[in-house]
């Protein structure tokens, strides 16, 4: 009897360190050399997650166009394989899918985080490791760091902040001028850094600042801060949200009926489709600052082009972050074909390397003079905008060069319903 | 046959330490992507370790804190802010996080000692959420970045050991693996010593234990100065390990609750319960989340959910029990491969139906006989419930040496007169006094050392220490060494008859033979003055006579005595005076003869129409 | 001055469907003495279940309760017949930790049952009535959640009712406070802890028919809630039902004042603070009553 009952323990345990070593071994079989691996790190759930959906969607026509016309050519037609990570928006998920993409995966290259709160932790896992890291997110301090690996090709938080705050300066003289200001910014890496930057430029053009107020990101009730706001009656009010507290800030602006003369945002949630979608006419006269809106296809022909693909393909247009995504992506493939290899370092010496000036050239759907990389990964070419939400559509207002001519602004902020 | 199972028990422990020693070279080996097993085996350790920190003050005090993920992030984040801030090497930070986190626990969990088991439970939830959201708001404290929910990046330093940083993982492994160790140790040094026997009596009986002259909430402070010590230890090496913290992940609620079901499920207090448990929750995590990670985030969560239910329904011993048999099981079955020994038949130990004192057997007393002094007086003592009188103005005087019995219907007051004395009640009017001290507002462990002991009406034994255990914890506030206790508990056992049930769980025990081991229990507190309460309740007959004669030899001891007794056969044999209790008054004092002939005692006992409420 | 009232009022507002989760929570712990860990994620089941008629039903969420209430109601009552009386029988009479070991094993099983379900994303549901405010004295009053104190008074005069007038309510009290001498006067104690727990879960039907329209929908948001829920029962005293209305409306201003004059997160360490206090200071709650 007892006989039995060890050679049964026995045989459990074999099989339970079979199957260990199975899973270990078949999970850790290297792919063929043929595949490029691609780490993805997006908020694909969560409250951020229609971000992420839709840089998913942008990535895949990427992709598929790239190993279409034959993959990555010096690397002997070898296919680009796109493998997601879900962030949640949690810095810790973002820093253990990291980990897994790395370790588990083993993909050659990363893009993400989407938010600057995961980016920072999450690009730090990458670094260690000692792969490359495309960063989408646009707090400063993320390039600052001395890391080797990581890149940004697109705008940080000063120069969105900067072009939001002397835009708003610029358009306020053709309506009633900002004296006083109200800043609201989610609590995590990117309000913080966004909202710092932007009391930064208030303040150097005189502009009061009653209050720079950092609510928790998931918040359910934004009540209390905006009756804050309203017994101080600002003349401007930013906001630098995510999907779910633009709607909640906005509705609860209105319910509480908050009438500020400019409604301004940071960038993000306030350029979302579902944005629009959720506060129908709320939006009118919202002033956002965005790295990028599908009308600088007007004067970009390439770039309208693709945008219509994407819409046919998916049903809706690029938000500016899947825009940044692929320019990214564009980027590393554009590097791989220059690197001639996948490994880590080489590559990195690759898109250090980079000078693109071809307005023409994929890496370009976010337009600049150039792109290039500094010492600090950051790209100090980039550019920002600042749109207005009109009838349910962005209109560019700012800088002149980039400004649609015929549009009229929307100046005060309608607050219509 | 006994000294080979030892030898083959250590060899089999030895090995499977050197198993998992080997583990970091062995998956190099046989794995290629070794690199994230290792990971999750550092994962199984280090929640090993976390409840087995727990454990001390959950599954060995019973107090079911879910609130440690706090205690957890003070550690992480007093190492992380010292090597940041100051250039202090994380090896001393750990200590130093150890020590603040004790220190707060400490402070935080002793006022809270004393709430029933869920509200200190809620309270530790309060408090960890509570510093969550504090350490979330804050930026910077006195000019020290502090970063809120963004948390602190620890700076990446490549290999630097002096830093508690490293490159490849197996040294975070082996560090792990000696910090599990070095708890393990801790576990089984607590349960070993005079600690150890107080806490699980604690989780018994809490009241119990007061009554033996233990204060359980500076016990438990003890069990929760050292998991709160150790808990922030853990705290540092996720900081070290990861290099990033933030309150969200290391002070929130399900990190708390994670470091539970591991030990629930392991086995609550138990030494080697939240090995098992780690084994078993870790790798379900690590294992749904490499099969559905990128699409399926928290599918581990909803296993450990039910795993929590299906313990707590039908294994809420947790599996350490199971273990344990099975390995000794093994251990025995090697044994006798190697030293066949020829089976010997143990005689059924002889089931004893009535008490057999054996004769000369000495009780320890510092006592000497009685002189005749006022021991005890009550002075116009009332105590109320609401609207129902529990005693009211009652004047008692009990003399030293004396045997008093008190006796009245149910409800009159007797056992409210008990808990009175002994300090589980407080006097709402009256004086007691105790050879001249005033007990009215001592604790009741306070009360015990002074020298008055008691049963209970209802047997409170410590049902998960054996009989011998019992008296043990009775013996061990004076005499701390465990083998001496042990010694001391024996004779104590030997008085009341019996020794022949030492090392039987007091579970297991008849009522009668319950009776007598609190009996034992309370007498090895060396009391001056012994409340018994009921002491006859539940006995049968034919065991009666051999009480009655343990009682009087308690009384050659010179022990004074106050007994309440409904049979007033034993009561009227044993006492040299009866009073009544009625409706909490005192209604008849006297010789036993004079109290029964009472026609007021007859009437209430026999009956009739006065006699009702 | 205006700030402050409005913020007070806002306070009241959502105080009062706060005041109705945690009478689900005294409900039990008034006839068991149990804690249910789980009864934010009976809220959030709730929830779940008015946004779902919602989208594929077209049912408005005021209409809800009509399914939502009878389906809690059931799962109540399973979750005390088949889970947590097997407990009771068990326990040595003592404060059942178990129980909320159980109850809290349930709501992490729960809670990520839904988050792998349904994801993780904030699901809102649009209505007219969602956004609908009107002013009194320059005070703005959301409807929505007018809408939802006058449900929750509602509720909570229809609770007193049932438990002072008629006889299964009285039995059900009758049990809470002496469960022998309930037994020997013939009712069924553990017929009615079921339905103690069912009523419990089933009030949580109608808290989500308030809270949907104006409040997202998220597998997490069950926890948020229970923990204000035992504040405000720990305040309002354990088993006490006008306590907790009170408790409620306490714990509502407070967030809405500390949230207009501090900041939102501050809310939420200041109602701890309160909590810890309580149970040190006054652990029967302003209307609870002192037990033996």
């Amino acid at each position: 009897m007892r006989m039995r009952q060890i050679a049964a323990g026995v045989t459990i345990g074999v099989i339970g360190i079979a199957a260990g070593l199975i899973l270990g071994w078949g999970a850790g079989e290297a792919t063929a050399a043929e595949e490029i691996r691609v780490g993805v790190i997006s908020p694909m759930t969560g409250p951020a997650a229609k971000f992420g959906q839709i840089q998913k969607n942008t990535l895949i026509l990427a992709s598929e166009d790239v190993n279409n016309a034959g993959g990555i050519k010096s690397l002997g037609g070898a296919k680009v394989r796109l493998i997601f990570g879900d962030t949640r928006g949690e810095p810790d998920i973002g820093v253990t899918e990291t980990e897994r993409l790395i370790t588990k995966e083993k993909v050659h290259a990363l893009i993400g985080a989407f938010q600057s709160g995961v980016g920072f932790p999450s690009s730090a896992v990458a670094e260690r490791h000692q792969i490359v890291w495309l960063n989408y997110g646009t707090v400063d301090k993320i390039t600052q760091r001395g890391f080797k690996y990581l890149f940004r090709a697109h705008a940080n938080d000063t120069i969105k902040a900067r072009t939001l705050i002397e835009g708003l300066a610029a358009l306020s003289k053709r309506g009633t001028p900002l004296k006083t200001a109200v800043i609201f910014s989610e609590n995590t890496e990117w309000g913080k850094s966004v909202g710092d930057k932007q009391k930064i430029f208030l303040e150097g053009l005189g502009i009061k600042l009653h209050f720079v107020e950092h609510y928790p990101y998931a918040a359910a009730d934004l009540t209390s801060m905006v009756v804050k706001a309203k017994g101080l009656k600002p003349d401007l009010i930013v906001a630098n949200s995510y999907l779910g507290d633009a709607l909640l800030i906005t509705r609860q602006m209105s319910e509480q009926e908050v009438r500020p003369v400019a409604y301004a945002a940071g960038g993000a949630g306030h350029l979302q489709p579902d944005f629009l979608k959720g506060v129908g006419r709320m939006s009118e006269g919202i002033l956002v600052a965005t790295m990028w809106e599908a009308a600088v296809g007007k004067a970009v022909p390439w770039i309208a082009k693709e945008n219509e693909r994407h819409v046919a393909r998916f049903g809706m247009p690029m938000t500016e972050d899947s825009a940044g995504y692929y320019q990214l992506f564009q980027i590393l493939v554009d590097s791989l074909e220059r690197a001639k290899t996948t490994s880590s370092e080489k590559l990195r010496d690759a898109i250090a390397a980079t000078n693109i000036s071809d307005i023409n050239h994929k890496a370009m759907l976010l337009p600049y003079k150039q792109l290039k990389f500094d010492e600090t990964g950051q790209n100090p070419y980039a550019t920002a905008m600042v749109v207005q939400i009109q009838d349910g559509k962005f209109r560019l207002m700012y800088p002149e060069h980039v400004a649609e001519p015929e549009v009229k602004l929307v100046w005060p902020y309608p607050q219509s319903k | 046959m006994g000294r080979s199972k030892q030898i083959i028990g250590w060899a089999l422990g030895g090995l499977v330490l050197v198993a998992f020693a080997m583990v970091p070279v062995a998956t190099r080996w046989l794995l290629t992507d070794d690199n994230y097993w290792i990971q999750v085996v550092i994962w199984v350790l280090y929640f090993a370790y976390l409840g087995a920190a727990w454990n001390l003050i959950g599954g060995f005090a019973g107090q079911y804190s879910i609130g440690h993920a706090s205690l957890l992030g003070i550690g992480a984040y007093t190492s992380s802010l010292l090597h940041i801030n100051a250039g202090l090497s994380p090896w001393l930070g750990m200590i130093v996080g150890g020590m603040v986190a004790a220190a707060i626990g400490g402070l935080i969990g002793y006022p809270c000692f004393r709430l029933r088991g869920a509200f200190f439970s809620l309270v530790t939830i309060a408090f960890a959420e509570m510093l969550r959201v504090g350490t979330e708001l804050t930026d910077t404290i006195f000019g020290i970045e502090v970063n809120g929910v963004r948390g602190l990046l620890l700076p990446v330093l490549g290999h630097r050991p002096a830093a508690f940083q490293f490159v490849d993982k197996r040294y975070y492994y082996y560090t792990m693996l000696a910090l599990l160790l070095l708890i393990l140790m801790v576990g089984w040094a607590v349960k070993r010593s005079r600690l150890g026997y107080y806490l699980t009596a604690i989780g018994d009986d809490e009241e119990a234990v007061a009554s033996l002259g233990i204060n359980p909430a500076r016990v438990k402070l003890l069990a929760m100065i050292l998991s709160g010590f150790f808990t922030a230890i853990g705290g540092t090496f996720y900081a070290q390990f990861i290099l990033y913290i933030t309150p969200t992940r290391t002070m929130s609620l399900d990190f708390s609750i994670q470091m539970v079901i591991v030990t629930i499920l392991g086995g609550m207090g138990t030494v080697l319960g939240p090995v098992y448990g780690a084994i078993i929750l870790v790798p379900i995590a690590e294992i749904t989340r490499a099969f559905w990670g990128g699409s399926l985030q928290g599918v581990h969560l909803i296993i450990y959910g039910a795993l929590l239910m299906v313990v707590i329904l039908y294994w809420p011993q947790g599996i350490e029990g199971w273990v344990r048999r099975r390995a000794v099981n093994l251990v025995g079955w090697l044994a006798a491969q190697i030293s066949p020994a020829p089976m010997v038949v143990a005689a059924a130990t002889a089931n004893v139906p009535s008490i057999v004192i054996p004769e000369g057997a000495l009780m320890p007393t510092r006592v000497a006989s009685g002189n005749g002094q006022p021991l005890l007086v009550l002075g116009n003592l009332s105590r109320q419930f609401g609207g129902t009188i529990g005693v009211r103005d009652l004047t008692l005087e009990v003399r030293a040496g004396e045997v008093v019995g008190l006796i009245g219907p149910n409800g009159a007051g007797k056992t409210t007169v008990f808990n009175l004395v002994t300090g589980y009640l407080t006097p709402d009017a009256g004086e007691i006094r105790f050879a001249g001290i005033d007990l009215t507002r001592l604790g009741a462990d306070a009360i015990n050392r002074l020298g008055v002991a008691r049963t209970f009406q209802i047997v409170r034994p410590f049902f998960k220490l054996t009989t011998l255990e019992n008296v043990m914890v009775a013996i061990l506030p004076r005499v701390g060494q465990v083998g001496e206790a042990r010694k001391e508990a024996e004779r104590y056992l030997t008085f009341v008859g019996l020794s022949h049930r030492a090392d039987v769980l007091a579970d297991s025990l008849s009522t009668g033979e319950r009776k007598r081991l609190e009996l034992a229990r309370a007498l090895a507190t060396r009391p001056r003055l012994l409340l018994l309460d009921e002491v006859t309740g539940g006995v049968d007959q034919r065991s009666l006579p051999g009480l009655v004669a343990l009682i009087q030899k308690v009384r050659k001891e010179g022990v004074t005595l106050v007994l309440i007794e409904h049979n007033l056969r034993v009561v009227t044999m044993v006492a040299d005076r009866l009073v009544m209790l009625h409706l909490g008054e005192k209604i008849a004092e006297g010789t036993p003869e004079a109290v029964v002939h009472d026609p007021q005692v007859v009437e209430i006992y026999v009956g009739g129409a006065g006699a009702q409420r | 001055m205006l700030t402050f009232l409005q913020a007070t009022v806002s306070g009241l507002l959502i105080g009062g469907t706060y005041a109705l989760i945690a009478l689900g929570l005294n409900i039990i712990f008034g006839t068991t003495r149990v804690i249910n860990f789980a009864q934010g994620t009976l809220l959030m089941a709730g929830m779940f279940i008015t946004y779902w008629l919602w989208v594929f039903g077209g049912i408005h969420p005021y209409l809800s309760p009509l399914f939502s209430v009878p389906m809690l109601f059931g799962l109540g009552y399973l979750v005390q017949n088949s889970l947590v009386a097997p407990l009771f029988a068990r326990e040595r009479a003592r404060e059942p930790m178990s129980v909320l070991l159980l109850t809290l094993g349930l709501a992490l099983l729960l809670e990520n049952l839904a988050l792998l379900l349904f994801a993780a994303d904030y699901k809102t549901v649009q209505i007219d009535l969602g956004m609908l405010t009107f002013k009194v004295t320059g005070i703005i009053v959301s409807v929505p959640r007018l809408i939802g104190l006058v449900a929750a008074g509602g509720t909570g005069a229809a609770l007193y009712l049932f438990f002072t007038r008629t006889d299964l309510g009285r039995a059900i009290r009758a049990t809470g406070q002496d469960r022998e001498v309930a037994r020997l006067m013939g009712i069924d104690d553990s017929r009615i802890y079921n339905v103690a727990f069912g009523l419990s879960a089933g009030l949580m039907g109608i808290a989500a028919a308030i809270l949907v329209p104006f409040y997202y929908v998220h597998p997490a948001v069950g926890t948020s809630f229970l923990l204000k829920a035992f504040i405000i029962v720990v305040l309002g005293g354990m088993g006490s039902m006008p306590g907790a209305a009170l408790g409620g409306l306490i714990v509502g201003v407070i967030e809405g004042i500390v949230g207009v004059y501090v900041q939102a997160a501050a809310a939420q360490i200041v109602l701890f603070a309160l909590f810890v206090t309580i149970l040190f200071v006054r652990p029967m709650g302003l209307l609870g009553v002192e037990r033996r």
